[in-house]
């Protein structure tokens, strides 16, 4: 990554921090985020296209007597920066105040040390993102597997923050990430991702032979019945669950009509196995970082304790206006969580398949939508290999189905959550979520006719 | 588009025709802004900017990509060398690619915005919100609205001597309300978009439609019926249609999708190309894409890798008739591309997308339809829907649908749920009206994902014998 550049976009940020102030803002969050990645994309067990991305961009928000507005500055030089924060004035001028507006974080903090999120050896990694690629491929080619898909990726990203409070937060991590499908055909396939902040802990062939033995499972294929079924998520597709559940804990989803946990504080929403916590303040969390977007320094929050559901996330200004807290969640204008956590339980994979007497083992889903963000109702469908349980043995495969049910139903019906957890970010996953496997009872499967 | 960045440019271009076989670039410029009001409260104002540019290019067989929005001269020519050595480092694992041949073109389009963006103030589309708003605050306990503007000038450069401009201006606007009735919810999530200037929001109508579809909601919580069980005859209003045509006709005639390039991503299709010219439905399913359709959402004339956009009947007659094809993709299959390549943005590559679906319209009337059925449901909009990813399975859930018992539509009919397969679907199409309507909608394809503006559309269509599940367990 470009230092000179990085220096320049900071200089840059705190002139325009100072004329957005001078230009009559009460409050102004000036953030430079610079960010450069390799990516290396494959099918066919073959590298399809090699990319490189480069992207600065310095971008302001600022409220003027609860006016607020955001704006973003092309170049670094004067001219932009002054025009900008002239723009941002006349702009607020425009709009109408929010009065559920309170405000933005008062500084100074003081930050953590976490040498954990940035590994140099990534930030200059070069070429050798191909080499992982690579890597993928030749270990997931095993057995029946004809073909391999999927992308490696290596990217540096540094930010900068500064806002009219006293808030000054430097940030700088790295990120390594592989997903990879190993396809013996359309209908029979396996998935797999490893993301890591470091070289040490980026298991690339761990996943490809993961993904490579699941998809060697060499079981006969049959069509199931609609009804309930108990079914043991892998990490994968429960990581899609604990996205919308930690989505649904925004308070600004709750305001909205997006959530199903809206007048759930401090009563039960899943059993009571189940404790969900975002801590982007974590070691090596794929989602942490020093700050969240106005500059309050991250920290863990437990937002279902064994079930009962503890907080909503919160930025300053909605904490005000609910008199608590905040969870350092901005998003300046929507809460959100960074680094989702589901505890860890006491089950292997082994334990939870003997325990199903009529289930599914789902590796993977795909398209999940809400009929109703209220009321949690949902479908989503099993991609990749899904395998039958019967009387605690897998009998078969099955394709076809559909999981219709509702999260809450879902949440309630948890009845045991593994012991190894695996960090998740993937097409559908777009907070990264470390979680275990889990097993959830009675949960309704359909299939068209 | 200022002359320094076109010089940047054409800069890269010359500096990577020394090393590649071929080379294009897409230059980007965009201006913006949007507004988001809930619950009557606005609470965001952005207008942003950016520009940037995207580097394609070919060594040996090896593709090779890159962009940035730094475009100094110095920026450019050493991530073009980083690049370069990446994509001659992968090439003993590389597709061997070609684009095939096309033709060079040197053209100029914009789309005419005649109420222009620009011109648009801020506290104008505050006033629209607010009057949406108040449209709405009587029925919908929850409201949530959305409305962004872009101006986007892009310039197509490549080392066979294309040169193509383009400015379009595009609307759009996003909302999800909720009413309550009786301790039960209902939900409304739905965009419109175009390629225009405000004047498309006469058109629009806002606050009418959307206060005329929560006081249908309302009435279907409140008097809502539960659908026999058994075969039925389903009448779908124009938005089923089009949500049905993107996701099992569309996407499913992706060509990347059919190589398995989106394998790990947006997956894969059922079709083949030896499935081209065999039978997927009726006779009477038609489908097209057509990226030049005036106004449209997924409105172009040249894709991203410079070709000239045209009409593509995906389905014709009940026969997969053609793929969407990019230069890499007809090249393999020993066909010319089609214009269906499209990049999000300037920063990602383009790849096989979908412009402007639609079911072709038929000549009857809706009416005649509906006074067809003896038994049987209309569905006028929909909240979930799925598929799975080679697009065979699939579900609709209608949120406002009615009850048709001998010919007339005589009650509200609680959520029903079609759950069919493709190949069911267009077999089962009995009947196609002349109604031709067109939808907005974002797809995502990709990794980075990439969230591209659409076009679905249809006429109303009448689906024979369906299996449609009654979601409501009891009479209300």
């Amino acid at each position: 990554m470009d230092n000179e550049f990085f220096q320049r976009g900071k200089e840059a940020a705190e002139k325009l921090l100072y004329f957005v102030k001078k230009s009559g803002a009460d409050d102004a969050i000036v953030s430079l985020l610079s960010r450069e990645s390799s990516q290396v994309k494959f099918s066919n067990s073959r590298i399809s296209n090699n990319m490189l991305y480069q992207s600065s961009s310095l971008s302001v928000f600022a409220s003027f007597g609860k006016r607020i507005v955001s704006t973003s500055v092309k170049t670094f030089d004067n001219r932009a920066i002054r025009k900008g924060a002239d723009f941002l004035s006349k702009f607020a001028a425009c709009v109408e105040p929010n009065p559920n507006y309170m405000g933005i974080a008062e500084g100074p903090f003081t930050y953590r040390k976490d040498s954990s999120l940035f590994d140099l050896r990534v930030e200059k990694l070069g070429d050798r993102i191909v080499d992982y690629a690579e890597e993928g491929i030749s270990r997931a080619s095993t057995g029946r597997v004809k073909r391999v898909a999927g992308n490696a990726e290596a990217s540096t990203e540094r930010t900068y923050l500064i806002t009219s409070n006293s808030v000054k937060c430097e940030d700088k991590s790295t990120a390594l990430y592989l997903s990879l499908r190993a396809i013996i055909d359309k209908d029979d396939s396996a998935h797999m991702v490893a993301v890591s902040r470091n070289i040490q802990g980026f298991d690339v062939s761990g996943c490809a032979e993961q993904a490579a033995s699941l998809a060697n499972m060499n079981v006969p294929v049959e069509k199931i019945s609609p009804g309930k079924y108990d079914i043991i998520f892998y990490p994968l597709p429960f990581a899609v669950m604990l996205d919308l559940t930690a989505n649904a804990c925004s308070i600004f989803d709750v305001e909205s009509g997006f959530s199903f946990l809206e007048k759930k504080l401090g009563r039960r929403v899943s059993s009571n196995n189940f404790t969900l916590i975002d801590n982007a303040s974590k070691e090596y969390g794929f989602g942490s970082g020093l700050s969240d977007d106005e500059g309050v320094p991250t920290q863990k929050n437990v937002l279902i304790d064994r079930g009962i559901l503890k907080t909503y996330l919160h930025n300053t200004s909605t904490a005000r206006r609910y008199k608590t807290r905040t969870t350092a969640s901005a998003g300046l204008i929507a809460p959100q969580a960074a680094n989702i956590i589901l505890s860890k339980g006491n089950y292997s994979l082994d334990e939870m398949i003997r325990s199903v007497r009529r289930g599914i083992i789902v590796t993977n889903t795909w398209y999940t939508r809400f009929q109703n963000y209220r009321t949690g109702e949902f479908s989503t469908l099993p991609r990749d290999k899904a395998l039958v349980v019967e009387n605690g043995k897998i009998k078969c495969a099955t394709r076809g189905i559909r999981i219709a049910d509702s999260m809450p139903n879902l949440l309630s019906k948890v009845s045991a959550i593994g012991k190894d957890s695996r960090q998740i970010l993937s097409w559908e996953v777009e907070v990264p979520v470390d979680t275990p496997p889990v097993l959830v009872k009675g949960i309704n499967i359909t299939r068209p006719n | 588009m200022k002359q320094s960045l076109l010089d940047s440019v054409e800069y890269a271009i010359k500096y990577l025709e020394k090393f590649s076989s071929y080379a294009e670039a897409r230059l980007e410029s965009s201006d913006s802004s949007g507004f988001m009001m809930k619950n009557g409260l606005l609470e965001a104002s952005s207008q942003d900017s950016y520009h940037g540019a995207g580097f394609r290019f070919i060594i040996g067989k090896s593709l090779g990509f890159f962009s940035t929005d730094n475009l100094a001269k110095k920026n450019i020519k050493k991530l073009a060398e980083k690049s370069i050595r990446a994509t001659k480092k992968a090439a003993r694992l590389a597709e061997p690619i070609s684009l095939g041949d096309e033709k060079r073109y040197s053209a100029k389009y914009d789309v005419k915005d005649r109420e222009k963006i620009s011109d648009f103030s801020p506290d104008r589309k505050v006033s629209l919100l607010k009057e949406i708003n108040s449209a709405l605050s009587k029925s919908a306990a929850e409201r949530y609205f959305s409305i962004h503007d872009c101006v986007t000038e892009k310039y197509f450069i490549n080392t066979s001597g294309s040169r193509i401009f383009s400015r379009i201006p595009r609307i759009s606007f996003y909302y999800n309300f909720s009413v309550l009735s009786g301790g039960k919810s209902s939900q409304r999530s739905w965009m419109y978009g175009a390629s225009a200037g405000y004047e498309i929001l006469r058109k629009w109508n806002l606050p009418e439609t959307l206060s005329r579809e929560s006081e249908a909601l309302l009435k279907n919580l409140a008097k809502g019926v539960r659908l026999p069980r058994g075969k039925v005859d389903v009448v779908c209003a124009p938005e089923i249609v089009a949500i049905m045509v993107h996701e099992s006709a569309g996407h499913p005639g992706e060509a990347d999708r059919v190589l398995g390039r989106e394998a790990a991503q947006a997956g894969e299709s059922f079709m083949t190309p030896a499935m081209l010219n065999t039978r997927i439905g009726s006779d009477l399913v038609n489908i097209a894409d057509d990226p030049t359709i005036p106004g449209s959402y997924g409105y172009y004339l040249y894709d991203d890798e410079g070709v000239k956009a045209r009409k593509r009947m995906l389905i014709q007659g009940g026969m997969i008739n053609e793929f969407l094809q990019n230069r890499e993709t007809a090249s393999f299959l020993g066909v010319q591309s089609n214009g269906a390549a499209r990049a999000v943005n300037y920063s990602v590559e383009p790849i096989v997308r979908m412009a402007n679906t639609y079911f072709v319209p038929g000549k009857q009337k809706e009416e005649e339809l509906i006074e067809s059925v003896k038994l049987g449901v209309y569905m006028k909009n929909f909240m979930e829907w799925n598929i799975d990813d080679v697009r065979l399975n699939q579900k609709y859930v209608g949120a406002e649908a009615y009850l048709i018992k001998n010919g007339r539509i005589v009650a509200p009919v609680v959520k029903p749920v079609i759950e069919t397969t493709t190949p069911a679907l267009y077999s089962s199409v009995s009947g196609v009206a002349d109604n031709l309507e067109f939808h907005s909608g974002t797809c995502g394809k990709g990794e980075p994902m990439q969230a591209i503006p659409v076009w679905f559309g249809g006429p109303t269509v009448k689906l024979s014998k369906m299996e449609v599940l009654p979601k409501a367990a009891r009479r209300f």
